[in-house]
């Protein structure tokens, strides 16, 4: 019961090192994996790219929040490093 | 960012979001944390990697909504509830912690680490208590790595 009403708490341990883990992963083992996953793998930079994209467009345009709709959208803001490859 | 940040930032997103309330999606989280990094509402740490740092202001969002979620539940028991986790928010962290088992679960050396990790223990404590060598240990860290990327990719979270 104890166990269960910690459970926010352990959760948010848990992620925190899940993420860690995440962002320490090396690039070589992420590009093993990814290069399990194919097609799926170039989807979801581009669903990725495309998130990003609209998050500064809505930003320049002082907007509401707006959903990604297209993966073909311009550039995205150098001084963030948010390029394209 | 590279290909690899790229994934890695879908990841993070999807754990993350994983346990947010009001069926708020990765997708939601990411936006709201690039928007607010690119409004300055975010300053960004000079040194600090830009996948650190949105990862950083996806964290802080997911602590935001669920007290924002808190002040706009209007049940009394809740509200009384002074320093206690309000009910929603401890069964979508249950729900959650059961999901990323259920992800590990035909693996036990990385159901160990994860165990492990939830009550907080050290490498070396886990690698101690679970009689886990230093090979096995990283291997089993190197599974979790893998299996979450590649549930970044897909939708497929048990």
């Amino acid at each position: 019961m104890t166990r269960l009403a910690n459970s926010p708490a352990m959760l948010a341990a848990l992620l925190d090192a899940l993420e860690a883990e995440l962002l320490a992963a090396p690039v070589e083992e992420v590009c093993d994996t990814l290069r399990l996953t194919g097609r799926a793998r170039d989807a979801a930079c581009q669903e990725v790219r495309s998130l990003l994209n609209e998050a500064s467009e809505a930003t320049d345009e002082g907007s509401a929040r707006t959903r990604p709709h297209d993966i073909r959208d311009g550039p995205l803001r150098p001084h963030l490093g948010l390029y394209r490859h | 960012m590279s290909e690899d940040d790229l994934l890695r930032l879908r990841a993070i997103a999807r754990l993350r979001a994983r346990s947010l309330p009001g069926g708020i999606s990765w997708s939601d989280l990411l936006h709201e944390a690039v928007v607010r990094a690119l409004a300055g509402a975010r300053p960004w740490p000079p040194g600090v990697p830009l996948l650190t740092f949105l990862a950083g202001v996806m964290r802080s969002l997911c602590d935001e909504q669920w007290r924002r979620r808190r002040r706009l539940d209007t049940l009394p028991a809740i509200e009384n509830a002074g320093g206690t986790a309000d009910p929603e928010r401890v069964y979508a962290a249950a729900e959650a912690l059961a999901a990323i088992h259920r992800l590990f679960a035909t693996d036990m050396p990385a159901t160990r680490v994860i165990t492990g990790l939830l009550d907080g223990m050290t490498a070396d404590e886990i690698r101690r208590h679970y009689g886990l060598s230093a090979p096995e240990y990283d291997t089993a860290r190197r599974r979790i790595r893998r299996t979450l990327l590649r549930h970044g990719l897909t939708w497929s979270w048990p």
